[in-house]
């Protein structure tokens, strides 16, 4: 897959067309907030967690099927490569993977995570359809404790909150609503017109070397 | 400029169909199923020219706009 990638951007930057995967929870004006609050107080994130799992789909889900694409980490996978690149932005050093699921399926329904960054810095989470539904990040540093829900897929009308807890004081940050999807296309229309790819391009391949070291762990063994 | 949609799926309606019309920039819609997929009685409802193509192979050969998104 990440050889599949380097090709796409290279066949792009030949041909001067843009590439960008459509990690759009990124284009929602909350990620702008946690990003500002960081940089406003000098705040690091130390340790990230991630929490993206819901309850089991229906038996004839393409999830389920591995000719169809399916499996827990090609659909959670992009994710944690992006939430990795967002607030890290460096590849992973180490990496373990846990492949946690049960039961008849012959691919991964679930799977949990631990890499490794520069700095004593490190993400952890848990991923799958086998539990309650979560989909939440908390960030943790030196006296920093941010929890944000519904970061992936926050609905258009939704304001959200960023509960946070800095130095011992509870703050909570209201998001106002945002269509990430609306975002994003904007984004693009901007890019093509002024020709600035190479950010874009740069994102997909650091995605996809992050992905690509956590498939090595699962394939070969930690 | 022209976007091709690849998929007829459940998160291009609810997430990307209403907003082809707000989108000033796009001048019309393309959208593509998978060939074995029906289109159903789901109503492709917007002020734009639509393009409906029963597979992704001839989408991809016959549209001449700007964007694809998959």
């Amino acid at each position: 897959m990440l050889e599949e990638t380097e090709d796409l951007v290279r066949i792009a930057k030949e041909r001067s067309i843009l590439l960008s995967e459509s990690t759009v929870y990124l284009y929602h004006p909350q990620i702008d907030l946690i990003r500002e609050y960081f940089q406003e107080n000098k705040l690091f994130p130390k340790l990230i967690t991630v929490l993206f799992s819901f309850p089991p789909l229906a038996e004839n889900n393409f999830r389920y099927k591995k000719e169809l694409g399916g499996g827990a980490l090609l659909d959670t996978g992009p994710y944690i490569a992006s939430v990795s690149r967002y607030f890290f932005n460096e590849l992973p050093s180490a990496c373990y993977y846990i492949d946690n699921s049960t039961g008849e399926n012959k691919i991964e329904i679930s799977y949990s995570i631990m890499m490794k960054y520069s700095d004593g810095r490190s993400l952890i989470g848990h991923l799958g359809f086998t539990t309650e539904y979560i989909n939440r990040i908390n960030i943790l540093g030196a006296g920093i404790c941010l929890d944000i829900d519904r970061i992936f897929t926050l609905p258009e009308t939704v304001e959200n909150t960023i509960k946070i807890k800095n130095n011992n004081q509870s703050v909570d940050i209201i998001a106002p609503t945002g269509n990430m999807f609306k975002q994003y296309f904007l984004k693009i229309k901007n890019c093509i017109e002024t020709k600035e790819y190479d950010q874009l391009y740069t994102d997909m391949l650091m995605d996809a070397q992050t992905r690509n070291i956590i498939t090595k762990c699962k394939e070969y063994g930690n | 400029m022209d976007i091709l949609i690849i998929g007829f799926s459940n998160l291009f309606r609810t997430r990307i169909l209403p907003l082809i019309d707000e989108l000033k920039f796009l001048n019309s819609l393309s959208v593509a199923k998978y060939c074995d997929q029906t289109w159903g009685e789901v109503s492709i409802d917007i002020r734009k020219p639509l393009i409906k193509y029963d597979d992704y192979e001839t989408a991809l050969n016959e549209f001449k706009g700007e964007i694809v998104y998959i």
